[in-house]
């Protein structure tokens, strides 16, 4: 019926921008309950991935810019990093377009993808805005490939590739098992939510 | 008192002056920015919130700061070695490097602080919403602000519930990552239920009504913010011109 | 005769149901008319609400055969931008019936004012008098997100009613209320019946249709079973078939007649009730005595 055009403006619905909101309250309680159950992982872009595999790349980008402006009011370290964020919700969305969601072994190539994308644009600002340091335990290991003799580039792209890996894979399964709960009756409300609901009876 | 004609400036005016310090570190060194820092604790003292604009600097940006120049110190590459134990050495190199690269983020992170401590968000976005910003995303900002702390008070119950439920959530990484689902997933398909209904809500409010809408919430724009806009931003360009002049000759 | 709102053969169909919820639905509503939709729980009438505040189709999609008309002009010639001026909708649900960007009721009722364009000092002006109406001023400087669903409810209503429209649709408004607070709200709407607004009412407490609306249109399984003025449908056993409760009166005088009690009719209110029988008392009690 919709064929495979998409817009801009076709992804921006009411509904999507609602579920904008939820989306980075999901970023910030996700990262706030990983860290109270003191989870190696931030789990901090669960909402923008979602909100990217059911509203397209545009309305991900834009939730991904958001959450971080909205941390940076009481972090501004994590101002830098919206380009991160953005970017995993424009790749998660393009992503999902090319119905990269559908599948498990297309879910775990997503995944990777998204783990590579993160580090790579985060790496750059890690290590030249903030000396290769981050808040989180992961500044250990750079040190410890530092210490091994590596550049600091590279030894924040090893450390970001091992931690955005997992990180991005296990969100990724995380929202799929929040997807398939949820019914087709709202699914069907988001422009990408249709590729989620017709293998369902 | 002048304080409280300071306090009254539109967020726009504000934003302007940060942005303005915070680009001018990128064309100096590091006693110039660290004088910059200076500055802006005079404006908190100003806005009497030294100690609590302090406290939160501690908080963010000292740890970072602290750890950069600790990997800096030890691993940058530099042949001027301040202090050496077994293998380890600290390098004048480092040091400078990490001083450079904090007291910008000092400036930086610093004003962004200060701008949110002495701005409530909703100004902010009235005022972007007076020079054009669409309604519908000036309503996505505004209903963020509202829905974390009640997502977040639902979350807390959820995760006190589950607790005495007997889920565990400290104990080993498996059964901590297993706690992780329960408290974020039923929070997640409820908010996201309710989209819907919130949708008709606001259609309902006449949110998309083919009218002009007039807002109660209107932030003031005085003379004095047009020219101190003005002000910084002439300040800004004059200093980049003077120091790129210096560095060319 | 002109009907300010007419519903012809409406079929329709949510986009990922599997049979049509609203089947070749017909009828009008004059203008001032207080219109009771009544019928058990998923037979439409939700639904129905939607489309005549243009909801459907323009919000849920999918696709509408029939037409529905307001002042003459179809809703799918309409934008719901442009319906929210002449539609006002409470729903069913208080708690997701927020702005979500409003710190205190009075905020809350003042927003759909901002949209509508309103002067800020008329705007504050109607939200005082609205606020008195519906008895919530003693809440305004709450936030919205702490109240009960008792006081949403109110606060909903007062948020549509403080923008005027003309027609009301208004989905099981008391569904949160004890009686005292059914009572009340059934009030406000009395009075904006009197103030020549057309309501369209969804609500199970038959005893207060009864004593209130004008025209009662019974819909069961999205088709209209009924369709007719207060006591015609109110005294029709018929309705007892599908699963809807007729007014307690109504029962009764019903009962009495099938006991052979010949009543001149049958009540539907408590006061018709008290007329019939002491009118039944006067001319045949004697015999029992
Ligand atoms: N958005 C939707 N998408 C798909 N099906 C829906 C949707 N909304 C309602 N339905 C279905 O349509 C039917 C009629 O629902 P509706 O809500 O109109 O009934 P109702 O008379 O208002 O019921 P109640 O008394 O419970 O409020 C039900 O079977 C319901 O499951
Ligand atoms: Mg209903």
């Amino acid at each position: 019926m919709e064929g495979n055009k998409y817009s801009i403006k076709a992804d921006f619905t009411l509904m999507a921008m609602m579920l904008i909101p939820i989306a980075i309250a999901i970023n910030i309680l996700g990262g706030q309950i990983a860290a109270a159950l003191k989870l190696p992982i931030y789990v901090d872009t669960i909402g923008t991935l979602l909100i990217a595999i059911l509203a397209g790349p545009w309305v991900g980008a834009l939730t991904g810019l958001l959450s971080n402006l909205i941390n940076g009011i009481f972090d501004p370290v994590f101002i830098p990093y919206a380009m991160v964020s953005i970017a995993v919700g424009l790749v998660a969305g393009y992503l999902s377009r090319a119905k990269m969601f559908n599948s498990i072994g297309k879910m775990i190539i997503s995944g990777i993808i998204l783990g590579l994308t993160a580090a790579i644009i985060s790496s750059p600002i890690t290590a030249f805005m903030f000396g290769g340091v981050t808040g989180s335990g992961s500044t250990l290991i750079t040190g410890v490939f530092l210490a091994a003799g590596q550049s600091l580039l590279k030894s924040v792209i090893t450390t970001s590739i091992i931690t955005d890996l997992a990180d991005k894979i296990i969100s990724i399964a995380f929202c799929f098992f929040i997807i398939k709960s949820i019914s087709i009756r709202y699914l069907s409300k988001f422009s990408l939510g249709t590729h989620f609901t017709k293998k369902r009876a | 008192m002048a304080g409280d004609n300071i306090l009254k400036l539109n967020p726009l005016t504000k934003i302007t002056f940060a942005i303005c310090l915070s680009i001018s570190v990128f064309f100096a060194d590091y006693p110039y920015a660290l004088g910059c820092f200076i500055v802006l604790c005079f404006i908190a003292g100003f806005y009497r919130i030294l100690k609590d604009y302090l406290i939160m600097l501690l908080k963010t940006l000292f740890i970072i700061i602290i750890f950069m120049f600790i990997l800096q110190a030890l691993f940058y590459p530099g042949h001027e070695i301040v202090w050496q134990w077994k293998f380890i050495s600290i390098k004048q190199e480092g040091l400078m490097y990490a001083l450079s690269l904090s007291s910008k983020i000092l400036v930086i992170g610093g004003s962004i602080l200060l701008f949110f401590k002495t701005t409530h968000v909703k100004d902010l976005v009235s005022s972007l919403e007076q020079v054009g910003l669409s309604p519908a995303f000036a309503y996505v900002i505004l209903s963020t602000l509202q829905i974390i702390p009640q997502m977040e008070k639902r979350s807390r119950q959820i995760m006190d519930a589950q607790r005495s439920r007997g889920v565990e959530t400290e104990g080993n990484l498996l059964s901590r990552a297993k706690a992780f689902i329960p408290s974020l997933g039923p929070l997640i398909l409820s908010s996201i239920v309710g989209t819907e209904e919130r949708a008709i809500t606001l259609e309902a409010r006449a949110f998309s009504a083919p009218v002009k809408k007039v807002r109660a919430h209107v932030v003031k724009e005085t003379p004095t913010d047009k020219w101190l806009r003005i002000l910084f931003i002439s300040l800004l360009i004059l200093f980049m011109i003077w120091r790129v002049v210096l560095w060319i000759i | 005769m002109d009907y300010l709102i007419e519903i012809q053969q409406v079929t329709y169909q949510y986009p990922t149901g599997e049979k049509p919820v609203l089947q070749d639905v017909s009828f009008q509503i004059k203008k001032g008319e207080f219109c009771a939709i009544i019928g058990p729980n998923g037979s439409g009438k939700t639904t129905l609400c939607n489309a005549i505040r243009g909801f459907i189709p323009h919000f849920y999609k999918g696709e509408l055969h029939g037409d529905v008309r307001i002042n003459g002009k179809s809703i799918k010639d309409q934008t719901v931008g442009e319906l929210s001026l002449q539609v006002g909708f409470v729903f069913q649900n208080p708690f997701s019936q927020i702005s979500g960007v409003s710190e205190t009721v009075f905020e809350e009722i003042r927003f759909g004012l901002e949209n509508l364009g309103i002067d800020t000092v008329v705007a504050e002006k109607r939200v005082d008098e609205v606020m008195k109406l519906t008895k919530i001023t003693h809440l305004q400087d709450r936030n919205p997100f702490e109240l009960s669903g008792g006081q949403l409810q109110r606060v909903a209503l007062a948020s549509i009613i403080v923008m005027e429209p003309d027609i009301l649709v208004i989905d099981e408004p008391t569904s949160q209320l004890d009686p005292e607070g059914t009572e009340e709200v059934f009030e406000i709407i009395r009075l904006m019946k009197e103030k020549q607004k057309t309501i369209i009412l969804v609500e199970h407490k038959m005893e207060l249709i009864a004593e209130y609306a004008d025209h009662i249109i019974l819909i069961d399984d999205g088709k209209v079973i009924l369709n007719g003025n207060n006591e015609e449908i109110l005294t029709n056993e018929k309705v007892l078939e599908h699963n809807t409760l007729l007014p307690q009166y109504a029962m009764l005088g019903l009962e009495l007649r099938k006991h052979g009690v010949n009543l001149d009719r049958i009540p539907v209110t408590e006061k018709q009730a008290k007329e019939e029988l002491t009118k039944w008392f006067a001319q045949e009690g004697q015999i029992y005595v």
